[in-house]
Parts: C-alpha cells; sequence; structure tokens
C-alpha cells in the first residue's frame, strides 16, 4: 500500500493520504508474509533535460509549460531542481499563476488552473485502489465499509444471512470514488455505510459524491475506542431489515 | 605579523561572468513589494552576489515561506527552481529538496515572522542539522505583509502606528542561531551593499548552513526614526564589527603580510578576509560571540559582520552519509532491495 501511495503521489503529483486506524496501528497482527514487489517505480511524469529540449517537437509544437495540460488527464509535466536546462526551472507557489508558472491575478487564469485540477481528480478516481464488490442478485440491502471493519462486517453478514437477511457488500479501498459505487448503490433498495467514527464521514462524502442517491444510504456509526463488533453491526441491520 | 592571502585584481568589471553570463540573466520578475523596500535591495545583492560568483541558476533551488520577504525569489535567479512553501515550513521543504539533492545550491529567505515566530522550531533544527544552505532572514521587525503588526524580533518600547507599543523583549535572530549550534552566523544592513555582498559570497561558499541576519527596512510600517529597523537608525548606529572581504576560489591567491587582517579559509578554497576596525575580533570563538551579540543587543548598537564561523564542520549530508550521487537521480536498480532482501526480512520475523 505504501509503494502504491507513493507511486500514485508521484504520478498525480499531489499528497496521499494513507488512513491507518487505532486497531492497526497499535496492535501487532499475524498477516500473509510480504510478497516482492513486481511493479517499477512510477515517477510520473518527469522531463529530463533532453525531453524538456525535444518537448516542442514531440507535441505537436506547443512549449512545455509547468501547469499546462497537453494531453487531456490534467497532470502537466514537471522538472526537477537540477535538470541542466535553462527553460527548466519554475516557481511553485500557491497564489495564482499561469500554465507557464508566471504570476497572474486574473479571476479567468485562476478558473482555469482549478478546471485543470478538478480534471486530474477526474482522472485520479481510475487510478486509485478500485472497491472490492461483492454482488448479491437476491438480496436487497448493500453493506459499505473500509479498514479493519472488514473482519466484523463479513461475520455479521454471516449472521444476517442466517436470519433471512441477504446483503451486497462493497469494501471501499479509496477516494476520490469511480462509477463502481454509484453502480453498487443503485441497485439495492437501501446501502448501510458502516464505519467506526462518531460522525458517519464516509456517509456524508458519498452523499455529497451522489446527491441523487443520498436518499438510500443509511450512516452505521459508532466510535467507542474499540473495534466494531460483527453483534453491534447485525443488531443495527437486523432492526430495520 | 600574520600571512595573509591577498587578491590579485580580477580583470575590470567584466561584461560577462565565469560562466560567460550576463548580470541581466540572473535577474527575476518584476518586484511586486513597496517602492524602497529593503527586501528589494537584498534581492539586488543576491543577484550581483550569484553572478559574480558564476553561479549556474541550473544547480540552485530557491526555497522561502510566507510574507513579504518570502515573495522575492521570483525577483532574482529566474532560470532556478523555486518552491514557496507555507508558513514557517522553509526550512522543512530545503531539508528534504536538499537531502534529495545533495550537490545543489540551496537559498531559503524568510522574514522575521516566518523564522522568528511560526517558524522557529523549524529554523532551530535546520540549524541544528547544518543543512547546506544560504539562508537569508529579511529582518524588519513588522508584519507587513498583514499592514503592520508586531513581530518576534520588534524591540521592546517599539511603537507602531496601529499596534501601539510593544512591551515584550525581542528574539535575536543570531543568538537563538549560536544557541542551536550555527557554523556560519552573521548580521548585515539592507542599506550596505557592499558588505552584504561580500557576506553572500562568503555564505555561498559556506560547506554547511549560513545564517544571514539582514536588517531590512519597511518602508510602509516600520521606517520612522525611533525604529531600530529604519533606514535613518541603521545608518546612524550600523558599526561594522570589521571590514569584510571575500576572495573566491578561482581568483589568483598571493601570499602577503599584513597584521590588522584576519583570515578564514573557506572549505571551497575562497578566502575571508577580516580587517580589524578597532576591535580585534576572532569570528571562530563562539563565547566571543555570544557576548559580542549580548553586549550589543544591551547597548542598542547595529553591530554587522561575521559573529561566529566553523568552516570544516560536516554539513546534514555527510552525517547521513549519502551516497555520492544525488538521491533524486538514482535509478530503480540502485535504491530497490533483492529479492533476497526481503526474503531475509521476512524470515526473520
Amino acid at each position: 500500500m505504501a509503494i502504491d501511495a507513493l507511486n500514485l503521489a508521484e504520478r498525480l503529483q499531489t499528497p496521499v493520504f494513507v488512513l491507518s486506524d487505532l486497531d492497526i496501528g497499535m496492535n501487532l497482527w499475524i498477516t500473509e508474509a510480504f510478497e516482492y514487489p513486481e511493479k517499477p517505480e512510477d515517477r510520473g511524469k518527469v522531463l529530463t533535460a533532453e525531453q524538456l529540449a525535444a518537448f516542442k517537437e514531440n507535441h505537436n509544437g506547443q512549449r512545455w509549460g509547468r501547469y499546462l495540460d497537453v494531453d487531456g488527464d490534467g497532470i502537466p509535466y514537471r522538472t526537477l531542481p537540477g535538470t541542466r536546462n535553462p527553460q527548466a526551472g519554475y516557481f511553485t507557489r500557491g497564489t495564482g499563476h499561469t500554465e507557464y508558472a508566471t504570476y497572474s491575478e486574473r479571476p479567468e487564469v485562476w478558473e482555469a488552473m482549478l478546471k485543470r485540477v478538478e480534471k486530474k481528480f477526474d482522472t485520479a478516481r481510475h487510478l486509485v485502489p478500485a472497491p472490492i464488490v461483492e454482488e448479491n442478485p437476491d438480496a436487497r440491502i448493500g453493506i459499505i465499509t473500509m479498514g479493519s471493519n472488514h473482519p466484523a462486517v463479513v461475520e455479521a453478514r454471516a449472521r444476517l444471512d442466517k436470519g433471512g437477511v441477504g446483503s451486497a457488500y462493497l469494501r471501499l479501498r479509496a477516494l476520490p470514488i469511480d462509477e463502481s459505487v454509484r453502480e453498487f448503490i443503485s441497485r439495492y433498495d437501501r446501502i448501510y455505510v458502516v464505519e467506526n467514527n462518531m460522525d458517519g464521514q464516509v456517509a456524508t462524502i458519498l452523499r455529497a459524491e451522489l446527491p441523487d442517491l443520498a436518499g438510500k444510504l443509511v450512516s452505521l456509526a459508532k466510535c467507542d475506542g474499540m473495534p466494531l463488533s460483527a453483534r453491534w453491526i447485525t443488531e443495527q441491520i437486523a432492526a430495520t431489515e | 605579523m600574520t600571512a595573509t592571502p591577498t587578491r590579485t585584481p580580477a580583470p575590470k568589471t567584466p561584461k560577462v561572468n565565469s560562466i560567460g553570463l550576463e548580470k541581466n540573466a540572473y535577474k527575476g520578475g518584476e518586484s511586486t513589494l513597496c517602492n524602497g523596500c529593503g527586501h528589494d535591495s537584498i534581492s539586488s545583492r543576491i543577484i550581483n552576489a550569484a553572478w559574480e560568483s558564476g553561479l549556474d541558476q541550473t544547480q540552485v533551488v530557491k526555497f522561502s515561506g510566507i510574507g513579504c520577504s518570502s515573495k522575492t525569489p521570483a525577483y532574482f535567479l529566474g532560470m532556478s527552481h523555486a518552491f514557496n512553501s507555507l508558513h514557517g515550513r522553509m526550512p522543512s521543504i530545503a531539508t528534504g529538496a536538499l537531502v534529495a539533492n545533495k550537490t545543489l545550491t540551496g537559498i531559503g529567505v524568510s522574514g522575521d515572522g516566518d523564522t522568528a515566530s511560526i517558524g522557529i522550531g523549524g529554523f532551530k533544527h535546520m540549524v541544528r542539522r547544518n543543512v547546506p544552505m544560504v539562508y537569508v532572514v529579511e529582518n524588519n521587525g513588522v508584519y507587513g505583509l498583514t499592514k503592520g503588526q508586531f513581530s518576534a524580533t520588534s524591540d521592546k518600547g517599539q511603537k507602531l502606528k496601529y499596534a501601539g507599543v510593544n512591551n515584550f523583549m525581542p528574539l535575536d535572530v543570531c543568538l537563538e542561531a549560536l544557541a542551536a549550534n550555527a557554523t556560519f552566523v552573521a548580521r548585515s544592513f539592507a542599506g550596505d551593499a557592499k558588505q552584504l555582498e561580500a557576506l553572500l559570497k562568503a555564505a555561498f561558499s559556506h560547506k554547511g548552513l549560513a545564517i544571514l541576519d539582514v536588517i531590512s527596512p519597511c518602508v510602509t510600517f516600520n521606517n520612522h526614526d525611533d525604529s531600530t529597523k529604519s533606514y535613518n537608525w541603521g545608518k546612524e548606529h550600523e558599526i561594522q564589527l570589521h571590514e569584510l572581504n571575500f576572495v573566491p576560489s578561482f581568483e589568483q591567491i598571493e601570499i602577503d603580510e599584513y597584521d590588522d587582517e584576519r583570515e578564514v579559509q573557506l572549505h571551497d578554497g575562497s578566502w575571508l578576509l577580516l580587517k580589524k576596525l578597532g576591535e580585534d575580533y576572532d569570528p571562530t570563538n563562539k563565547i566571543l560571540a555570544y557576548q559580542t551579540l549580548e553586549d550589543a543587543r544591551r547597548d542598542q548598537r547595529l553591530l554587522t559582520g561575521i559573529f561566529y564561523i566553523e568552516p570544516e564542520t560536516p554539513d546534514f549530508n555527510d552525517l547521513l552519509h549519502t551516497v555520492d550521487t544525488p538521491l533524486a537521480l538514482l535509478t530503480q536498480a540502485e535504491t530497490r532491495p533483492s529479492r533476497e532482501a526481503l526474503k531475509h526480512v521476512m524470515e526473520a520475523l
């Protein structure tokens, strides 16, 4: 996961937050041995001095700009400090800047930059780890959860099944979400979003991302300092179903 | 009598520097600071010092935090990479970048708010680690960008139009640096072009972190005559500890004999010459540096020059034992542990 996160950070040129929780972070767990990572590292769109010199030629006469999206994914090319090409340097700053990294206070420049970032966000939906979905054509309800709630949900589903309540399951592994989450929620009557925090934060994010489906989402959130239990999840769902 | 190196004069005012560039090539964008701002003078001195030192801008990286001072890397060395970081977090960003590529020349520009208030923790730890960089504090004793509040270096009793009277003791950037084991501590005044340029050149040649506290008047919020950060006060009260001269390593050195100079050879072979002006000051004596700074603070004197220097102390990359190739340029074949290495770790668990 750390390797994927670092690769994504370089590919998307953005910080990637890796979420853990107290249960995973402070207890000793036995896991399968780690497998040797076969994928090469991904440094993303980095230009060497030579690639920068040949950029125009390779991009239909388009001059390189630090924030210029030349291939439609919202991710521009960058150079690293120390690149021996006088065109390579640029000033990274938080205030308004043009596609060529020059200072600007023009509203249309500011807005265009945010539109590009929005496009990058959409690109990210297909690069981050996809959810793991277990469909159930006979079920009327679905469950969404994440992280260390997984074993409790697996057990709760088995218990509910015994009581005649079948369920489908989607384990979210990253944000931003892709279309598979919309498709999953659309397919069932009610979706229980099970999470180990006080406010139902993931349910809130899903409602904001999919406002037309917000009415289907039921937040099951609990935070008492302990991992979620299968019993609590089962009781909460069984009380309604 | 001390054997002292003296310089053979360089050819008269060359149009191009040692790497064939004109001075204009070292400029940046147009400044958006107030007319007469001390920070713009410092940018001009950096341009001059970098040009005369023949710095390759593609191998320079500029850093800053937030504040008027931190806008200035946009106004010099336009061909270099630069990163305008979060408020007070320039040292962290710079440390990472200069470990990722230890061959780069780093210039950090910060202000008294960015360094002495929100960034004091990062500042002290960067000093402690001796990260190889020139760290310029453009010190005007006021928060200019937010329209004139007191900063951590404002004098006790100082009056400002909107903020009233400051009741707190100031922090002294040079004393803070010394206490954190700095290897190069100097102070200058934005209005003293000659000295500031000599100090900047010496700072570029220093192996390790060079702290340059530059008193830089804020013409809009803190330039009245009773402010110790004003042009008039600075001009009237500046006392040079020594007259400074810097001889870069690429200029020919001849040894002559003088008894009123003290010389320090820097790691890259350059020489720093300190001509005695009244006091016989030894910039390698740390206790003397503390005493001198404390006396100047108590007596309200703007003492400028090099207070302390340790030319041979290992820098951060030496202490980390990093390989010769910059980490950022290592190939995957060089950085990826073998299949056997992972197997060995797994078996050990």
